[in-house]
């Protein structure tokens, strides 16, 4: 379903992605562990489209998208949640939701009652600004703006990060069970090993913007493992 | 008794043509964070697309209502693809390049069309109120005012559109990240940004007249009330012009013309020390 080769990716003038080589099949759902400053967000926005890349290619379906702005890819099916949520802080959440539906699928707003069905807790908090909902909730209601494009492909930037730990479990269940009911295909930057663990199929490290090995998901819970991951960075897991 | 009443429609007219010339800036540098220093000149094009048109033979109405706004949006969505496009984000750069496109457009309005004031008569006629009377162009544009304000809220608050264009404001990056084409959210609202300055430019045409150079005597009244009304563009507009509006045309009353321009300007510069980022920096912040 996506396959990139040779990615690079610059943030201004300094190279950041150093050649990314990665391919994911229709219904994996794929974890990606790094620290800080390897490159992880970077990557996922060079695959939505709002980072230039500057060599390499991403096809998405068969159809090479790398020179295609970002609205286009969510067109075609790429959903992306960035990292700080980045919700919409004037907007209500429905219109947070509605704003999705309509950008991405022009007048049919029936994605948005999908995904309130999928997300029960947003029910309450429709008429709320999204600059007043807590961490956890705009954490939800990004990845429901996100679904609201009918993605098939969810592009996940640390949902974890600033999250408490109840929230944590119940994102976590919430994306298993989207992933059986609407088939989706994930790709997950994380840092939280347990999160990414509990959600993969498969995990990859990224290490200075390159992949640098693959690792069974029930490896994570390995105390080698993470030894070994916790002693590459600052140690922040 | 009279005179009260005269007192109250001429501030009130005040207030509305302060709201209608600034009103394109206005949308133009809230929701896009574009100085546009030629607003001024799409005033002016707003008034000789209407008098020109009209002189042609087109109906008085839709000249002034839909020839000249159509106009200057063909001209502001060109000028946003050829010239703000390249700019976004630069503002030194963009206020430098819409002043240049200001000079040209003057000098160009006065080779084409010479330095002749054009004009034509309000329509209407005079009411009387008592021992006075009043044109009744200015209870049309008063109300014309009102109306479009009520437009654009309604516009920006329900419409599919005026959604996108919200969030889009808020934040452009997350915007294109959920599938909203940005450049042409920017570009549709500078034209919109420059449709509603050659309605303005038309609807005062019949009262203030066209000349190449009219545009400057808009531009610093529009300036002052933006930058006094703050970046939420309609309540801004709104607040501001009505306390800026209210306050020159009460000191006119009270002494002359020119005094009601020094105390709008003192009027601005106490409310700029005071709230250095507009009305709407602290109050009406939620607003559109």
């Amino acid at each position: 379903m996506l396959e990139v080769n040779g990615l690079r990716a610059a943030y201004g003038r300094i190279p950041i992605l150093h050649g990314i080589d990665l391919e994911i099949a229709a219904g994996e759902a794929v974890g990606i562990l790094g620290h800080n400053g390897m490159g992880k967000t970077t990557l996922m926005k060079t695959l939505i489209g709002l980072v230039p890349a500057t060599d390499g290619s991403i096809a998405f379906d068969g159809v090479d998208v790398t020179r295609e702005r970002a609205d286009r890819r969510v067109r075609r099916g790429m959903g992306y949640v960035p990292q700080g949520r980045e919700i919409f802080p004037r907007l209500s959440v429905r219109e947070n939701l509605r704003m999705a539906a309509l950008a991405a699928g022009g007048s049919d707003e029936s994605a948005v009652d999908e995904v309130l069905a999928d997300f029960p807790r947003l029910e309450p908090l429709l008429d709320r600004e999204g600059s007043a909902l807590s961490g956890g909730e705009q954490q939800i209601l990004a990845i429901a703006r996100c679904l609201c494009t009918r993605p098939r492909l969810l592009l996940l930037d640390e949902p974890t990060e600033g999250i408490q730990p109840s929230i944590v479990e119940q994102i976590g269940e919430n994306l298993a069970a989207l992933r059986a009911s609407r088939g989706l295909t994930v790709v997950l930057v994380e840092q939280n090993l347990d999160f990414t663990a509990a959600l993969s199929s498969r995990v990859l490290l990224i290490q200075k913007g390159e992949i640098v090995r693959a690792l069974p998901p029930e490896s994570l819970r390995d105390p080698e493992i993470i030894e070994e991951f916790v002693g590459v960075g600052a140690g922040t897991v | 008794m009279d005179l009260a009443v005269v007192v109250v429609i001429q501030i009130l007219y005040a207030v509305a043509s302060l709201a209608l010339i600034s009103i394109g800036l206005a949308i133009i540098f809230g929701m896009m964070g574009v100085i546009n220093f030629a607003h001024g000149e799409f005033l002016m094009m707003g008034g000789y697309a209407f008098i020109l048109s009209y002189n042609a033979g087109v109906n008085f109405w839709i000249a002034m209502l839909v020839v000249a706004p159509v106009t200057i949006a063909v001209i502001g969505v060109v000028v946003e693809r050829l010239i703000i496009r390249h700019l976004y984000g630069r503002v030194i750069e963009t206020v430098l390049a819409t002043w240049g496109l200001s000079l040209f457009l003057i000098g160009l309005a006065a080779t084409v069309l010479g330095y002749h004031q054009k004009g034509v008569n309000p329509p209407f006629g005079t009411i009387r109120i008592g021992a006075y009377q009043e044109g009744g162009y200015t209870f049309f544009v008063i109300f014309v005012t009102l109306a479009l304000m009520a437009a654009l809220y309604v516009g920006f608050k329900y419409t599919r559109w005026g959604l996108i264009a919200r969030g889009t404001m808020q934040n452009a990056q997350m915007a294109s990240g959920i599938g909203v084409n940005v450049d042409r959210v920017y570009a549709t609202t500078f034209g919109i940004g420059a449709a509603l300055s050659g309605l303005a430019g038309a609807i005062l045409a019949p009262i203030a007249g066209v000349l190449p150079e009219i545009g400057v005597t808009y531009v610093v009244k529009a300036f002052i009330t933006v930058i006094g009304g703050g970046a939420v563009a309609l309540a801004g507009t709104g607040a501001a012009s009505s306390l800026f509006g209210a306050v020159s045309q009460a000191v006119t009353f009270l002494s002359r013309p020119v005094v009601g321009e020094v105390a709008l300007l003192v009027v601005a510069i106490v409310l700029l020390r005071l709230l250095p980022l507009g009305i709407t920096g602290r109050y009406f912040r939620r607003g559109l």
